[in-house]
């Protein structure tokens, strides 16, 4: 027997489809993500200089939908009658952008007859993050465009240690990054103009820690100022940048290792992709004897096997929460620390 | 007897040793590098912090709060020597009932303009005689703003929500009681802007 779930991300930049076989992740001693048949995503590419237009994301996840939903079930090689449950990500996110991918769930649950279950996206993140690493319940910093968040997991919920107390570390990155030119996602373009710094250059920039929390609303306004004086080298500031916000949010997972005593760390979500912070994590949670695991990178962006590989824990469970189609709707802030989760 | 030359504990940011002090027992608390961050932040940020914590320490006694006695400042080794405290955290001996003597305390530094800006349940240590005293002022700092002080009474209700959830309503509310007692002018402002900036937080209209 195997259960196939098929699962439709769309929350902000990118839409995926992803078929999980969810037996094979959980009986066999299958490694890492074979389990994850197939996995197909395109993403929306914001023009020079902006961020993500919610209504042209959402044209474009709309026009990228059903070439994307077929390579996924082709390389799956698989019918779409065969999948025994849809999942779809219905929020955190982009209004525009996520009711494309419920409109989507909702039409093939309905045509089909298959169950239908809406995913939190940060619950998303985090469960693939430790299926993929084999932990068991990890201190997890959740970074990416939408969230800067730590998190430890007590009695059926992920409960928020620390979380920023205004913009995310990718909004950072990617508002300093539009600022000199680049469309976001911006965070890779940073870390490559950062590494051509001397190292020695580093201007004093904002460092706020507020006992768990982080804020870099301030950091950010610093650097703007720091990009309109010319005599300043790009690289210097990217350098500084960087090395500034990551102090902060290690310092912050340094205090949750050091409070809760958690000897496995978890990181996920975009920017888990930057060497820099990688290794700036790892410095840490080796001195407090705690193991540093990254979720691989090719499934730290998001992705359709993160609510697939979800959703299909949810139809396993004691409560699987499955929705009618007409009432598959979408909740832009949907906070994860409110999401019941009855499977770990 | 804990010997001396132990560690007694190893924080995020520092080390801490019982010593000997001119023949009694000591705590040098020593702020260590941290190799992931750079030198220019680094250096600055320990040196700064040990200042402000010796600085604050010094200030809260005059306010009548148990808190270390400081009895040495070494800036160069980012080392400050003070008084041992004997006891246990209130992390290790929780009970709701104990948070009302907490909110006193913070409720007499707030009033003090005096923000500690680390207000967990393992900086309260609690002694054989039941008296409450307050560590770990590294993160401290003064401030007249209500944000500031309702930044800090945050901490302690999200340490006590992720840790201590089947009594935080009960906890919680003893807090704030015995916060009321000693900050007694304009608390109730203050609690409204702990739900303020909850509500700054992000997708948190969900939760109204």
């Amino acid at each position: 027997m195997s259960m196939l779930c098929l699962g439709i991300e769309s929350t902000a930049h990118t839409f995926g489809c992803s078929v999980v076989n969810y037996d094979r992740g959980n009986y066999s001693n299958v490694s890492k993500d074979e389990f994850i048949l197939s996995e197909t995503r395109d993403v929306y590419k914001a023009s020079a200089g902006w961020g993500i237009h919610p209504r042209d994301a959402s044209k474009h996840h709309a026009q990228v939908a059903t070439t994307i939903l077929r390579k996924c079930l082709k390389d799956a090689n698989i019918d779409i009658k065969n999948i025994d449950l849809i999942s779809y990500s219905a929020g955190p996110g982009l209004g525009p952008c996520l009711r494309v991918g419920a409109v989507v769930s909702r039409s093939l649950a309905s045509f089909y007859g298959i169950p239908l279950i809406p995913v939190n996206h940060a619950v998303g993140h985090i469960e693939l993050g430790i299926k993929l690493t084999n932990l068991n319940s990890p201190l997890t910093l959740l970074v990416s465009g939408g969230h800067t968040m730590l998190l430890v997991y007590y009695r059926n919920k992920w409960r928020i240690f620390g979380e920023t107390l205004d913009i995310t570390l990718g909004q950072l990155f990617d508002q300093v990054g539009r600022k000199m030119g680049f469309a976001s996602p911006c965070g890779s373009k940073i870390e490559e103009l950062s590494g051509l710094s001397d190292g020695n250059s580093l201007h004093s920039l904002p460092y706020i820690i507020k006992g768990n929390d982080v804020s870099f609303s301030g950091l950010l306004s610093s650097v703007k100022s720091l990009l309109n004086d010319r005599s300043n080298h790009i690289y210097d500031i990217c350098f500084s940048l960087q090395e500034t916000a990551f102090a902060i949010i290690v310092e912050a997972v340094e205090r949750a290792l050091a409070f809760t005593g958690n000897k496995e760390f978890l990181i996920v979500g975009g920017v888990s992709a930057n060497k820099r912070l990688s290794e700036m994590l790892n410095l840490a949670c080796t001195a407090h004897g705690a193991v540093f695991n990254s979720c691989p990178l090719r499934y730290c962006g998001d992705n359709g096997a993160q609510i697939a590989w979800t959703g299909s824990q949810i139809y396993s469970s004691e409560q699987p929460h499955i929705v009618e189609p007409e009432n598959a709707s979408v909740n832009q802030s949907w906070r994860l620390d409110s999401v019941y989760i009855p499977w770990r | 007897m804990i010997r001396e030359g132990t560690l007694l504990k190893k924080g995020a940011e520092s080390e801490l040793y019982l010593i000997n002090w001119y023949g009694g027992h000591a705590v040098s608390k020593v702020r260590i590098r941290k190799d992931y961050r750079h030198p220019s932040i680094d250096v600055p940020l320990r040196k700064q912090r040990t200042i402000h914590e010796a600085n604050i320490l010094s200030q809260v006694k005059l306010l009548g709060i148990k808190a270390p006695f400081v009895y040495f400042l070494d800036i160069s080794n980012f080392e400050i020597i003070m008084e041992y405290i004997q006891g246990k955290t209130i992390k290790d001996v929780f009970s709701p009932k104990l948070c009302t003597n907490v909110g006193k305390i913070i409720g007499t530094l707030h009033s003090n303009n005096i923000i500690h800006g680390d207000i967990t349940t393992s900086n309260f240590i609690v002694s054989h005689d039941g008296v409450i005293s307050l560590i770990d002022f590294g993160l401290s700092f003064i401030s007249e703003r209500y944000e500031d002080k309702a930044a800090d009474i945050r901490l302690f209700k999200e340490v006590l929500n992720s840790i201590n959830i089947e009594d935080f309503v009960e906890s919680f509310e003893n807090f704030c009681n015995g916060y009321n007692q000693t900050y007694t002018t304009v608390s109730s402002i203050i609690f409204k802007t702990v739900n303020d900036i909850e509500k700054r937080g992000r997708y948190s209209r969900s939760a109204l």
